[in-house]
C-alpha cells in the first residue's frame, strides 16, 4: 500500500510540473530559511552549557538602590565579595573573579593589541576550557605567568609549543615580562567567556590599588560562583545577609540598598539585564524575530501547497470517485492525499539543504555568527518535524476535501468545482496580507535607515579619521598627540588634528556629583583637545572657544551644549559654574550648538566639555565610562587623495609611537555602527520580504494558470458573443484584483502600527507617508496583472473556435 | 432454468420465488431539490434482484437508469425506501459500513472506462485489492492471473491512454471482476466501443454470470444487448414501467 502511495504521488508530482515545481520550489526555501534560522536558535540556546558544571554555576549580580540615587545594577561586584563568600559559605565550591582589561603585548619588537583576562586560580576547575599544553597541574599559579588561547598564541608567537615562551605585556604604562605558563584550545563560540590571555588574578594589583581588594564600594570584576552539588542559592544569601550585617551596607546603601542577584551561566548569553559586549549577550527577541519570519516563509510557502491542490481537486475528482468505487474509504484517501504533500515536502529537504549551503554565508554575515550546517540528529529531528509539520498542514484541508468527493457525482460529471474555493480565496488574502506587510515594513525601515545616515548631526564626520592609542596614561596620551600632530599638519591632506577621551561614534562618560541642595546630578562629559571644534566643525552659539592665548580656560573653563543650558535653566550661561561647591573654581565660557554626540535613538542630552578635568574632579563622586585620557586623535583630511595621505599617516604613527598598532576608522563607519542592529533587522525583513513576494507571486501564478484552463471554454464562448480581448482580461483579473486589494487594506494598519512601534525606539525619526501604503497595494497589484495577462493574453486573443472546438 | 416466474402486483417487482433475494429495494425515492422543488428521478421503485441473476436496465435518457444503478452499487443513497443487501439495511448503514460491504461484493463498469490515469494497467488491477487489504503475495497471484485470463499480460506495464478503448474497457471488467465480488454493476458496458468490441465485452460479463454465477446488473440502450440477461426492466420517469423476462433464456 505505502510503496503504491508513493508511486503514485510521485508520478501525480512528475505530470503536474508546473505546480510540483512551484511548491517544491517554495518549500525548499521556506525549509532552508527554517534551517538557518534554527542553526541560530540552537547556538543562542546553547551558550555555556558545555561546562560540567553548567547546573551549579552562577554570575553574580549586583543591584543597588541607595538612598538618593537612581537604582543600579551591574555585573561588576567588589573585589572582596568572591573570597569572602567563598570563606564564610559552605554552600560555595569556588569562587572565581574575573575582568578583563585592554592592553597590548609585545614579542620582540612586534606590538599587538590584546584583552587579558585576569581570573582567579580556580578558573580551570570551574570552567571546562580544555588546556592544549600546561607547565603544572595548575598553569594559573604562577604569578608571572600567563595562559594564551591557541588562536592568539599562535598570532603572537607562531607556530607551537610555546609553553616557556615569554611576552610583555604593558600594564599602567610599564612593561612586565611574563611566561607562557598553558594554551587552551579557542574558547567555544557558545562561551559567554572570550578570552584571549588569562591572567592570575593578583596580577591586577599593578592596575588596581591595594585598598580596594577590602572595599564594598569599589566594584570592578565579575564574581562567578560554584556551588557545592546539592547546595542552593538560598545558602548564598544566608552568608550573604551575614555580610550584610557585619559590614554595615544598610548604612552604605540604605536598608536593603544592595542585593545580589544569582544568574545561572547558561541564562547570561539571553537572559541577562546587563547586556554587554563582553558577555556577548544577546537577546531572546532576534531568535522570536527570526522564528516569527521563518514562520512566516513556512505559511506562505505551504498555502501556495493548499490553495493550488485545493484548485487541482477538480482533476483530481475522477480518481477519487474511482477509488471510492474500487472500495476506498475516506481515510485511506485522506491518507493518500496527505502522503502526497509529505512527499513534496521532503523532496524539497534535500533542495533546501543546497540552498541553506549557498546562503549560509550570508546569513552568517547578518547575524553576526560562524554557525555551520551540520546533520547532527537536532537537526535531522528539526527537519522531520518541519516536513510533518508543513506536509500536514498543507496537505490536511485539500486531502480532506478530495477525500468528500461523492463518487456517484463525479462519475456523472457533476463534479463540485466550488471545492473549497472560498478558502483559497481566504489563503490568497492571507499571503498578500503578508507579503503587503513586510513590504511596507522593507520601505519604511529602509527610510529611517537613510533618514538617520543623513542626518545633520551638528558635526562633519566626513573625512574624518579615528586613531585609537590604546593608552590609559595622560601624559602618553598627550604627548603623542602632540608629536602626531606636529608631523600630520605638514601633509597637504591634512586639515586638523585633535584628540578626545571619548571618541565620536562611540559611547560617551558621564560624571556625577552631589549638588549643593543635596540632588545626585550626573551629566555627560568629555575631555577635548582646544583643536576640536576646528576638527569637528563644531558650532558656538555663544561665549568662546579655548584657545592657546587664553590657558587658563584650559583648567577653569567649561563648554556646555545648549540641552545643558535648558536642563539648568540659566539664562544667561556664560560665566555660570556647575552647582557644586566641592569642586574648584571654574566657568562656562561658551555655549555649543546641541550636536548628536550618541546615536539618533537618543535625544541630545546634556554635556559639559572641558580640557583639564581637575577643577571639577573634587566634588566628582560617580564615574561612568569616562578616563579624562584624551587617547582618541582625530585627524581631519581634505579628501584628496585619501589613501595616499592613509599612508603617510601611518608612516608618521609608525614613528611617533613604535610600540602602537596603527588602527585608523573612519567617523562614518563608527558612526554606521550605531544602527548596526537596524541594518541587520531591515537586511532580514527586506530579504524575508523579497522571498515572500516571490513565492506569493508563484502561487498565483499557478492559481491563474489553473483559473485559465478552467475558464477556456467560458473565455470562447464570451468572444463569440463579442467581448473584447481587454474586456476578457478585465474579467481574468477582477477576481484576483480584489483579493490583493483587500488583503493589502487589511496589512495597513497592522503595518502602520508596527512601523509606529518599531520608529518610537528612535528620538528622531521620519513622518509616516501614507504614500508608502499605496505604493505597496499598487506595486503588488501591478505584479499580479503582469502575471494575468501573461497568462491569459493567449487564450483570450486565440480564435474561440478553436477554444470550442478542443474543449 | 426451469424456475417459475410471478408477476408482483406491486409496479412490477419480480423475484425469482425460490430464491434468497441478494437485492430487494423496496419503495425507493430519489430527488433532488432545487429551488425548493423536488424533481424525482426514482419514485416508488421495488426490485428485488436474485443471487446469480442477469438483469438488463433499459429506459431512455434521463429516466434515472444510472441513478439506479449507483443506489444499488452503494455509491449514492436514495432519499426514502428501503435496501437489503443479503437482508442487511443498507439503508440504515452509515458511510464507513456501505463502503465495507460494497468493496467486498461489488464491481462496477462504466461506459467511459473509467481507469485511474495515473495507474499502469498492473496497479489499476491491483488497487481494488489494496483496499481489501489482500495479501502482497496473494495480490500477485490475482493480478497475474486475471491478466493471463483477459489476454493483457503484454499491457500490464502501458497507461490507460496507451489502451484502446476496447482494451480499456478490457482492464475495467477485469477490474471489476478481480475481487470476485457477487454482483457486477455495468452502466453502458459497451456504448463507446464499436459493435464487435463490444459483443465481446457482452459474452464475457454472460459467460462469468453462467459459470461463475456472478450476478449481473447492466443498464443499455441496446435491444439486442439487453437479451443477455434474463429479465428487462424498463424504467420510465424514474418509474419502472415493466418487466420483461426474456425467454429466450429460459430453455
Ligand atoms: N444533481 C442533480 N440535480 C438535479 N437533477 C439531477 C441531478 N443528477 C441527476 N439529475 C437528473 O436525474 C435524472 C436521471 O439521471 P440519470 O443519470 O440517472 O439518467 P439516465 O437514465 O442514466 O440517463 P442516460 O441514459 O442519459 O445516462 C436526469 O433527468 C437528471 O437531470
Ligand atoms: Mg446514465
Amino acid at each position: 500500500m505505502f510503496r503504491n502511495i508513493i508511486t503514485i504521488a510521485l508520478r501525480v508530482l512528475w505530470r503536474q510540473k508546473l505546480y510540483a515545481g512551484i511548491n517544491l520550489l517554495g518549500l525548499s526555501v521556506a525549509i532552508a530559511l527554517s534551517l538557518l534560522v534554527a542553526l541560530f536558535v540552537v547556538e543562542e540556546y546553547s551558550y555555556d552549557r558545555f561546562h560540567t558544571n553548567a547546573d551549579r554555576l552562577y554570575l553574580l549580580n549586583q543591584h543597588e538602590n541607595p538612598p538618593d540615587r537612581d537604582e543600579f545594577g551591574s555585573t561588576s561586584t567588589p573585589f572582596v565579595l568572591g573570597p569572602s563568600l567563598a570563606e564564610q559559605s559552605a554552600a560555595v565550591e569556588h569562587v572565581v573573579r574575573l575582568t578583563d582589561w585592554n592592553t597590548q603585548a609585545r614579542v620582540g619588537t612586534e606590538a599587538f593589541d590584546v584583552k587579558l583576562t585576569y581570573v582567579d586560580d580556580s578558573f580551570f576547575d570551574v570552567f571546562s576550557f580544555e588546556l592544549l599544553e600546561s607547565a603544572s597541574a595548575n598553569p594559573l599559579q604562577n604569578l608571572s605567568g600567563v595562559v594564551l588561547s591557541e588562536s592568539v598564541a599562535e598570532r603572537l608567537l607562531g607556530t607551537g609549543p610555546w609553553v616557556g615562551d615569554t611576552v610583555l605585556l604593558e600594564l599602567d604604562g610599564e612593561e612586565a615580562e611574563f611566561t607562557v605558563t598553558g594554551v587552551t584550545v579557542d574558547p567555544p563560540a557558545t562561551s559567554s567567556i572570550d578570552y584571549q590571555i588569562l591572567v592570575p588574578f593578583d596580577v591586577i594589583h599593578r592596575i588596581a590599588q591595594a585598598d580596594w581588594m577590602t572595599m564594598w564600594m569599589i566594584v570592578w570584576p565579575k564574581t562567578y560562583v560554584l556551588l557545592q552539588e546539592g547546595a542552593s542559592t538560598a545558602q548564598l544569601d544566608q552568608a550573604l545577609q551575614a555580610m550584610y550585617e557585619a559590614n554595615d551596607f544598610a548604612g552604605m546603601f540604605g536598608e536593603g540598598g544592595l542585593w545580589y542577584e544569582y544568574l545561572p551561566i547558561t541564562d547570561i548569553h539571553l537572559h541577562s539585564q546587563f547586556a554587554s559586549p563582553e558577555l556577548g549577550t544577546s537577546s531572546p527577541v532576534y531568535s522570536r524575530i527570526l522564528l516569527g519570519i521563518a514562520l512566516l516563509i513556512l505559511i506562505v510557502a505551504s498555502v501556495n501547497y493548499t490553495s493550488l491542490a485545493l484548485g487541482r481537486s477538480v482533476t483530481r475528482s475522477k480518481e477519487v470517485g474511482l477509488r471510492k468505487v474500487m472500495g476506498a474509504a475516506g481515510s485511506q484517501l485522506r491518507r493518500q492525499f496527505l502522503s502526497e504533500s509529505l512527499l513534496l515536502a521532503a523532496l524539497a529537504v534535500p533542495v533546501a539543504w543546497v540552498l541553506a549551503e549557498l546562503a549560509l554565508p550570508w546569513f552568517n554575515n547578518v547575524a553576526g555568527r560562524e554557525l555551520m550546517l551540520s546533520l547532527d540528529p537536532l537537526i535531522g529531528g528539526i527537519l522531520l518535524a518541519l516536513v510533518l509539520l508543513i506536509g500536514i498542514s498543507s496537505g490536511l484541508y485539500p486531502a480532506v476535501v478530495l477525500a468528500r468527493y461523492n463518487p456517484h457525482r463525479v462519475l456523472k460529471g457533476q463534479a463540485s468545482v466550488g471545492g473549497g474555493s472560498r478558502f483559497i480565496r481566504g489563503l490568497v488574502v492571507l499571503q498578500y496580507s503578508l507579503a503587503a506587510l513586510l513590504l511596507i515594513g522593507t520601505i519604511l525601515m529602509g527610510q529611517q535607515l537613510q533618514f538617520l545616515l543623513n542626518r545633520d548631526l551638528g558635526y562633519q564626520g566626513e573625512q574624518v579619521v579615528n586613531l585609537s592609542s590604546s593608552t590609559r596614561s595622560r601624559d602618553v596620551a598627550a604627548d603623542l598627540l602632540e608629536r602626531f600632530r606636529a608631523r600630520a599638519l605638514q601633509e597637504p591632506g591634512v586639515l586638523q588634528v585633535s584628540a578626545v577621551s571619548n571618541t565620536f561614534g562611540g559611547v560617551w562618560g558621564q560624571v556625577g556629583f552631589d549638588t549643593d541642595d543635596g540632588q545626585f546630578m550626573q551629566v555627560y562629559a568629555n575631555s577635548i583637545d582646544p583643536d576640536l571644534f576646528e576638527t569637528m566643525d563644531l558650532q558656538l552659539v555663544a561665549g568662546r572657544e579655548y584657545s592657546q592665548d587664553r590657558p587658563g580656560d584650559f583648567v577653569s573653563g567649561i563648554i556646555v551644549n545648549e540641552a545643558m543650558v535648558r536642563f539648568m535653566g540659566w539664562d544667561d550661561p556664560l560665566g555660570q559654574r556647575l552647582p557644586c561647591s566641592e569642586m574648584d573654581a571654574h566657568e562656562v565660557i561658551g555655549v555649543v550648538q546641541d550636536f548628536n554626540f550618541q546615536s539618533l535613538h537618543n535625544e541630545v542630552e546634556p554635556l559639559v566639555l572641558f580640557v583639564e578635568h581637575t577643577a571639577l574632579a573634587p566634588g566628582i563622586n560617580d564615574v561612568v565610562n569616562y578616563s579624562g585620557v584624551r587617547n582618541e586623535l582625530l585627524v581631519r583630511l581634505d579628501g584628496s587623495d585619501i589613501a595616499g595621505t592613509m599612508r603617510t599617516l601611518e608612516g608618521i604613527w609608525h614613528q611617533v609611537a613604535p610600540e602602537m598598532p596603527f588602527a585608523p576608522e573612519f567617523l562614518e563607519s563608527r558612526l554606521n555602527a550605531y544602527y548596526q542592529n537596524e541594518r541587520t533587522l531591515s537586511g532580514v525583513v527586506r530579504v524575508a520580504s523579497g522571498l515572500t513576494v516571490l513565492i506569493a507571486a508563484m502561487g498565483l501564478f499557478g492559481l491563474v494558470s489553473l483559473a485559465v484552463a478552467r475558464r477556456t471554454k467560458e473565455i470562447g464562448v464570451r468572444k463569440v458573443l463579442g467581448a473584447t480581448v481587454p474586456q476578457i482580461l478585465t474579467l481574468m483579473a477582477r477576481e484576483f484584483s480584489i483579493l490583493i486589494l483587500v488583503a493589502t487594506l487589511l496589512a495597513w494598519p497592522l503595518g502602520w502600527f508596527a512601523a509606529q512601534r518599531w520608529l518610537e525606539g528612535f528620538a528622531y525619526r521620519i513622518d509616516l507617508n501614507p504614500l508608502v501604503f499605496v505604493v505597496v497595494t499598487l506595486s503588488l497589484l501591478v505584479m499580479s496583472w503582469l502575471t494575468i495577462v501573461l497568462l491569459s493574453l493567449r487564450t483570450a486573443t486565440r480564435n474561440p473556435a478553436h477554444a470550442l472546438r478542443y474543449e | 432454468m426451469s424456475e417459475t416466474m410471478t408477476m408482483d402486483s406491486k409496479a412490477g417487482a419480480v423475484g425469482l420465488k425460490h430464491d434468497q433475494p441478494l437485492i430487494e429495494v423496496i419503495d425507493l425515492f430519489k430527488y433532488y431539490a432545487n429551488n425548493f422543488v423536488k424533481t424525482y428521478v426514482l419514485q416508488d421503485v421495488t426490485l428485488g434482484i436474485a443471487d446469480g441473476e442477469f438483469l438488463s436496465i433499459m429506459g431512455p435518457s434521463g429516466a434515472g437508469k444510472s441513478t439506479l444503478l449507483h443506489i444499488l452499487g452503494m455509491l449514492d443513497e436514495a432519499n426514502q425506501g428501503q435496501y437489503l443487501f443479503l437482508n442487511e439495511p443498507v439503508h440504515r448503514f452509515n458511510e464507513k459500513r456501505r463502503t465495507a460491504l460494497h468493496r467486498e461484493h461489488v464491481g462496477f463498469i462504466f461506459q467511459a472506462y473509467h481507469l485511474i490515469d495515473d495507474l499502469t494497467v498492473y496497479e489499476n488491477l491491483e488497487t481494488p485489492l489494496l483496499y481489501k487489504k489482500v495479501k502482497s503475495s496473494e495480490r500477485k497471484g490475482l493480478v497475474n492471473d486475471t491478466l493471463d485470463r483477459f489476454n493483457i499480460v503484454a499491457k500490464k506495464d502501458l497507461f490507460p491512454h496507451q489502451l484502446s478503448g476496447g482494451q480499456q474497457q478490457l482492464v475495467a471488467v477485469a477490474r471489476a471482476l478481480i475481487t470476485r465480488p457477487k454482483v457486477i454493476f455495468a452502466d453502458e458496458p459497451t456504448g463507446n466501443l464499436n459493435s464487435k468490441q463490444g459483443t465481446e465485452i457482452m459474452e464475457m460479463l454472460a459467460q462469468l454470470n453462467r459459470e461463475e454465477g456472478t450476478t449481473i446488473v447492466q443498464v443499455t440502450h441496446d435491444e439486442v444487448k439487453a437479451r443477455y440477461g434474463h429479465r428487462i426492466i424498463h424504467l420510465l420517469d424514474g418509474r419502472i414501467e415493466r418487466v420483461e423476462v426474456v425467454g429466450d433464456k429460459l430453455g
